[in-house]
């Protein structure tokens, strides 16, 4: 058996309780000969049984796929998307994925993962410090279906996530230009006036299909508006007069709020320079570098 | 701690342990029902946002007075009855502690203890009926509590999931049961009954303590005649506690117990003997309620455990009683009884039987003398003495109170009372009068069960009756002055009599065959057949589950040919179906889907191909598999084009597949995998 494979099982203290009664169950049907208290101890003693190959065939087979991450904040709770795949011919019920690694916490609760299939969920993240990390060992576990046994099965992704600082700050945003001079055009999906159109690729919001157009039918198009963008900022760590993780936790709140205004930005970390830009990769690559330096 | 928020979840909780409750609801004394009743009500009311859960000062309060309260009752917190309603009232005080996970699955162990306790006291087929509807619902609940998001009630769900997971344990459960080694002795280790149990039969006399027993319809014991004549009910004595103490009138007791190691010599395991002449062998089952006692036809002159159990029993001739050892859920005797029994006086014993109490008022004294008066013998003054009973005395149940001469009071005021005021003060007045004279408690009555034949003996025919003895004849006479007071009593049996009590009391007929003919009119309803019916089931069920025992384990692998089968043999064949079982849940027990024959075929296909680094994706079908297998073994293409076309012919076609043709393609993949290698 392949160590991924390998399922660990050891009673919970209910499994402990339950197997101490059904021994005291055993004891008196022998003390007293009392042939009920034995029905109900060996009773007892297949419930026992059917719990652990239960609780042991719920991981088997299982397998943690990856976690896909976008940048997370530091200090906050975020979510991730997981992937479980599922080779077994009979459903898993009630699993968790969990983790604690010295900052981050990872915790998943799943309901159910039918057979043969991939389940796709959500893992809840704790992090702490910022940074380039590794996803930490993972345990998938469970206590389906009686509580008796906490079975568990280790999993090591080599996947790397980042957290970048958290957003705080209340410094005013540097503008290189003006408010409301106009440099440059910006396309961007919602705005006031509507530009062109562009073919649909995989990955684009479904919000942004022009349906009207698909039911013509024509093929599936993205509308594109023109809106007045402010102009670029540039966003350099000298020109903050903060402590360094003071600066860091306001270039990510600065970051974000760029992304979310449609303004370009640039961003200069000394060592490390994005030149201006904007949307999802640049904001990205912006908020790892934020993470990792 | 994960917080249970749901309210059905939980009612479904309050409501096993109020059906827990339900078996012990006759058994427990106020205190234990009312904190049981107290939590229930608290915790349906907190459930509504009624009241809040209280407060841990509140809660130790609670269980101090709960302690307090078994101690009183049992003198004891430890020992099985001060147990049992120790883990009731624990189990109740649970339900108002906290809402979390922890306390449900606390709550679901407490209740199979609870259980266990229940197991313990009776093996009848109403506790192995409640037992298995109650392991039905814990196994469901707390596959419920693990399994689903949502924890709402539905009974039915909950029924089929916990009778499901029974019948997949049943086949352990039954298998253990027959081939685990039985011990061939008892040990004696466990702390267990303390004596204390209720059995409504009482062996002291103190006029009350039968008339809330009259009227319970609770079987006491059943008997089988094996040899002899079956007496008619009006016959049918049924002997119990012979009492020869005198304290106070109407209040007799047995001589001395004997206790500890005085005890344990007298214990004896029956020898075999042979009937005599005029016996009446019979065969009685006893269940446990009767602790100390065992009952036969008057009068029992011996007593052998059928089991050969050595835990029998104790047999003292001269004040005749019987005693056998506790911790049993069950027992059957065997005893012969003869109507006349050889017994002789010496002086103690006089003495003994003539012992009256230190007061007695001249009132009494004076009726005494008065009866006694142109008597020469002691049957001459019993019957005159019957015949001062039979005029002016009524039977009921509900006597008056008596002051403090209880004795006085009931001869000369009330003359009302039942079995047990007549027969302790026709007693003391034969002991005043100077002869010897006991007062014997036991069940006179009896019904005989049309399905099976054995005689039910209920509480309702509990009795008391007097014994005086003849120093002409050489033997003690039974003299039941209950006959000549309320003669229906003793003919109808006490069952019927009880069942009818308030008719015969109200019409004032005295004519027997009348109601002679009123109780054959009940028997024949449909619900005293069924009652016999059930009586005769649990009967068959109880005697099973007491006599499947080392011997019967020995008989059964002598039928199937294994002679002199060992504990040691037993243990491995134990073993194996512990295995055998894990192997059939492997099996049996997962199969939640039936999978199709392609199906199964495809799923080994993609197994066997994992093995060579060719992993099915989790997102394309089977046609994109085996294009892009193609792909990478180009030199078996066509091969694997053609496996590809019939395989989703298989799957996709309405017609589907046989098992031939799905192992042709098993054979075909075969061939096509080794050149893969």
């Amino acid at each position: 058996m392949k160590k991924r494979d390998r399922v660990y099982i050891i009673p919970t203290r209910y499994g402990l309780m339950y197997g101490a009664g059904t021994l005291i169950c055993v004891l008196y049907g022998m003390v007293y000969a009392n042939n009920l208290a034995y029905l109900l101890s060996f009773f007892l003693l297949a419930i026992f049984v059917i719990g652990m190959h239960q609780s042991n065939s719920n991981l088997k087979k299982l397998n943690l796929e990856k976690i896909n991450f976008e940048p997370i904040a530091a200090n906050s709770n975020d979510v991730a998307q997981i992937y479980i795949k599922s080779k077994s011919l009979d459903g898993h019920i009630k699993v968790y994925v969990k983790s604690k690694n010295n900052s981050d916490e990872f915790l998943s609760n799943i309901d159910q993962i039918s057979e043969s299939s991939m389940h796709v969920g959500k893992i809840n993240i704790k992090t702490g410090e910022r940074g380039k990390k590794s996803v930490p060992k993972l345990t998938v576990c469970s206590r389906y279906p009686f509580g008796l046994f906490y079975v568990w099965k280790n999993f090591k992704l080599n996947t790397q996530y980042y957290v970048y600082p958290k957003p705080e700050g209340s410094l005013p945003l540097p503008l290189q230009c003006q408010i409301g001079e106009s440099v440059g055009k910006n396309k961007v999906h919602s705005g006031d006036e509507f530009e062109q159109h562009k073919k649909y690729q995989e990955g684009s919001s479904e919000k942004r299909v022009d349906w009207k157009a698909f039911a013509r039918g024509r093929s599936k198009l993205i509308k594109e508006f023109k809106q007045n963008s402010r102009g670029d900022v540039e966003l350099n760590i000298n020109e903050i007069n903060l402590p360094r993780e003071q600066s860091l936790q306001q270039l990510s709140k600065w970051v974000l709020y760029c992304e979310k205004q449609n303004f370009n930005y640039s961003l200069d970390l000394s060592k490390f320079k994005i030149n201006s830009g904007s949307g999802l990769a640049h904001k990205r690559r912006c908020l790892k570098a934020l993470a990792e330096v | 701690m994960i917080d249970i928020g749901s309210r059905s979840f939980n009612l479904s909780l309050v409501f096993l342990i109020a059906i827990n409750m339900l078996p012990h609801i006759f058994e427990y004394t106020l205190p234990v029902l009312l904190v049981g009743g107290a939590c229930i009500i608290w915790r349906v009311l907190f459930e509504y946002q009624k009241v809040k859960l209280p407060v841990w000062p509140v809660k130790l309060v609670f269980v101090v007075v709960c302690l307090a309260a078994v101690y009183s009752q049992y003198g004891t917190i430890f020992g099985l009855e001060a147990g049992t309603a120790g883990i009731i009232m624990g189990v109740s005080l649970k339900l108002i502690d906290r809402n979390t996970y922890h306390d449900a699955m606390v709550v679901l162990f407490l209740v199979f203890i609870v259980l266990l306790t229940q197991v313990l006291k009776s093996q009848t087929l109403w506790i192995t009926i409640f037992a298995v509807f109650d392991v039905i619902i814990i196994t469901g609940l707390l596959l419920q509590i693990h399994s689903h998001k949502d924890l709402s009630f539905n009974p039915v769900k909950l029924l089929t999931t916990g009778t499901k997971l029974f019948l997949k344990a049943a086949p352990l459960m039954v298998l253990l049961f027959v081939v685990f080694p039985r011990l061939s002795y008892k040990l004696n280790i466990l702390p267990g009954g303390d004596g204390s149990a209720k059995s409504g039969f009482s062996d002291s006399l103190d006029p009350g303590g039968i008339s809330s027993l009259a009227l319970s319809d609770k079987v006491a014991f059943r008997s089988e005649i094996i040899k002899g004549k079956v007496p008619s009910p009006a016959d049918m004595y049924w002997r119990g506690a012979t009492l020869v103490k005198n304290t106070n009138g109407l209040k007799w007791k047995t001589a001395k117990k004997l206790k500890g190691r005085k005890y344990k010599s007298n214990i004896v395991k029956g020898t075999s003997r042979e009937p005599k002449n005029n016996d009446i062998v019979q065969k009685i089952l006893l269940p446990a309620r009767y602790n100390d006692w065992l009952f036969a036809l008057d009068v029992p002159s011996y007593f052998k455990s059928e089991q050969d159990k050595p835990l029998a029993i104790m047999y003292q001739n001269n004040i005749g009683y019987f005693m056998k050892s506790d911790n049993e859920t069950y027992s059957i005797f065997i005893a012969h009884s003869n109507l006349k029994s050889n017994m002789s006086l010496d002086i103690k014993e006089k003495n003994t039987y003539t012992q009256v109490p230190k007061q007695i008022s001249s009132k009494v004294m004076n009726l005494v003398s008065e009866l006694k008066n142109e008597t020469t013998s002691v049957e001459q003054f019993s019957a005159k003495l019957l015949k001062h009973y039979q005029e002016g005395y009524n039977y009921t149940l509900k006597p008056p109170k008596l002051s403090v001469d209880q004795l006085e009071d009931f001869l000369l005021n009330t003359k009302k009372g039942f079995c047990e005021h007549f027969a302790a003060s026709f007693s003391t007045l034969v002991r005043l009068a100077g002869y010897p004279a006991r007062v014997v408690v036991g069940f006179q009555g009896g019904e005989i069960n049309k399905y099976d034949g054995l005689i039910t003996i209920k509480d309702k025919d509990a009795h008391a009756w007097a014994e005086v003895w003849s120093e002409s004849k050489g033997q003690w006479l039974r003299y039941d002055p209950t006959q000549v007071v309320a003669p229906l009593r003793i003919t109808l049996g006490g069952q019927a009599y009880h069942e009818m009590i308030n008719d015969i009391l109200n019409s004032n007929k005295e004519d027997e065959s009348y109601w002679l003919n009123e109780k054959s009119k009940t028997n024949l309803l449909w619900l005293n057949q069924l009652d016999q019916l059930l009586v005769t089931a649990s009967t068959r069920w109880t005697r099973f589950l007491s006599e499947y025992d080392r011997t019967k384990q020995i008989k059964i692998f002598d039928k199937i040919g294994i002679k002199n089968i060992r504990p040691a043999f037993l243990i491995i064949i134990s073993l194996i179906s512990f295995i055998m079982f894990y192997f059939w849940i492997k099996v049996n027990v997962f199969k939640r889907k039936k999978i199709s024959l392609i199906d199964k075929c495809l799923n080994s296909i993609y197994m066997s191909l994992e093995k060579l680094k060719f992993d099915k994706k989790w997102n394309e079908g089977p046609e994109t598999y085996f294009n892009r297998l193609g792909a990478k073994y180009p030199e078996q293409k066509s091969e694997i084009n053609d496996l590809k076309n019939v395989l989703l012919v298989y799957k996709y076609s309405d017609q589907g597949c046989n098992k031939d043709e799905v192992n042709q393609v098993k054979l075909k993949f075969k061939k096509l995998k080794n050149k893969l290698h």
